[in-house]
C-alpha cells in the first residue's frame, strides 16, 4: 500500500512540493518532515484485522484495515500558495485505481504547529476483506 | 459430566449438518457428494438453533385455582445462518447433464430432505449425539452489504415429524 501511495503522490504532486520514499524517521529529536519543509513523507503500513464472521467449520472472515500516514510540513508564517491543492490531491488518493476492491476508504487530516512549521498528517485507511478459506 | 464442545475446523469433532435429498432420482446435492443421493455436509454454517417447541393445551377446572395444561404436538425446526458457498448452495451441472441442485434447489423445488445434525464431541472425549429427521428448506434470504461483503443467508429446515436422537 505504501508503494502505491508514493507512486500516486509522485504522479500527482503539486508545484512547490516534492515526494520522497524515505521513511519519516527522527534525527536529533526532529522528524525529517519538520526539518525538510515541503517534502512529503510516507510511513510504513500499519495493519489491523477486525473479526467479521466465523463459521462452525473453521472458516473465518476479517476486515483488514491498513493505515499509512503521510506527513508534510510547510512554513506556518506564510502558508504555501499550493497548500490547499496539496491537501486535495492527497485526499483524492482514495480514488486511485490502485485501491480498487477496497470496501472502505477513509482519510483523516490533522494539522499541528511545531515551532515555525505547519505540520499536516494524513492518515489514509483502506479496508479490505480477508478470508481464511480451506 | 460430558459437556458438548464442538471444535470448529476439527474433522470428526466439529458440529456438522449433513443433508440427503429424498425422492430425487438422479438429483444430487453437489458433484462432490459422489453418487446418487449421497449425503452432503453443509459448509460454512455460522450458527444453528434446534427448535422442539411443543404446543400446549390449557383448560380450567372448578376445583383448581390454576390452569391445567398438557403438551401436545411439537413444531420442530432447525434454523441458522450460513455463508454462501457457490457449489453447495446453487449446485452444479455436469457435462453428462446430471443436475446437482444444492441448498437453493432444495428450497426452490420444495424437495423433502433428510438431515443429520452432529452436535460435536463431548468434553470427556466421547462421540457426541446425532439428531436426524426429515424436513424442507425455507427462509433463505441471501444478503450482502458494503460493511460485510460476504454473502450470508439465514435458513430454516422445517421438520416434518419427530427428531431421532442417536
Amino acid at each position: 500500500m505504501r508503494d502505491d501511495i508514493i507512486a500516486y503522490l509522485e504522479a500527482n504532486i503539486v508545484t512547490g512540493f516534492t515526494v520522497t520514499d524515505e521513511l519519516p524517521w527522527t534525527s536529533s529529536n526532529v522528524p525529517l518532515y519538520v526539518k525538510n519543509k515541503n517534502v512529503v513523507y510516507t510511513s510504513l503500513d500499519q495493519v489491523e484485522q477486525e473479526p467479521l464472521l466465523d463459521t462452525l467449520d473453521g472458516l473465518g472472515f476479517a476486515n483488514e484495515v491498513s493505515t499509512v500516514e503521510v506527513f508534510v510540513s510547510s512554513d506556518a508564517k506564510t502558508i504555501h500558495t499550493n497548500y490547499d491543492a496539496l491537501v486535495t490531491m492527497i485526499k483524492d488518493v482514495n480514488s486511485d485505481a490502485a485501491f480498487a476492491g477496497q470496501t472502505a476508504r477513509v482519510t483523516d487530516i490533522v494539522t499541528d504547529y511545531v515551532e515555525d512549521a505547519l505540520v499536516s498528517t494524513f492518515a489514509i485507511s483502506l479496508t479490505q476483506l480477508v478470508a481464511s478459506c480451506d | 459430566m460430558s459437556y458438548i464442545y464442538p471444535a470448529p475446523g476439527v474433522t470428526g469433532v466439529e458440529m456438522t449438518l449433513t443433508l440427503t435429498a429424498e425422492d430425487g432420482g438422479d438429483d444430487l446435492l453437489t458433484a462432490g457428494s459422489g453418487g446418487a443421493n449421497d449425503p452432503m455436509v453443509v459448509p460454512a454454517i455460522q450458527d444453528i438453533s434446534m427448535s422442539a417447541a411443543n404446543d400446549v393445551f390449557s383448560w380450567t377446572q372448578l376445583d383448581e385455582s390454576a390452569k391445567l395444561q398438557i403438551a401436545t404436538t411439537a413444531t420442530n425446526s432447525l434454523s441458522g445462518n450460513l455463508v454462501l458457498e457457490e457449489d453447495s448452495f446453487f449446485g452444479l451441472s455436469t457435462a453428462d447433464g446430471v443436475e446437482f441442485i444444492g441448498i437453493f434447489g432444495l428450497s426452490d423445488t420444495k424437495r423433502l430432505t433428510s438431515f443429520s445434525l452432529y452436535l460435536g464431541d463431548n468434553s470427556d472425549g466421547t462421540v457426541g449425539k446425532t439428531i436426524t429427521g426429515d424436513g424442507y428448506f425455507t427462509g433463505l434470504v441471501p444478503v450482502v452489504s458494503a460493511d460485510s461483503p460476504v454473502w450470508v443467508s439465514p435458513f430454516t429446515l422445517t421438520v416434518t415429524g419427530s427428531y431421532t436422537v442417536t
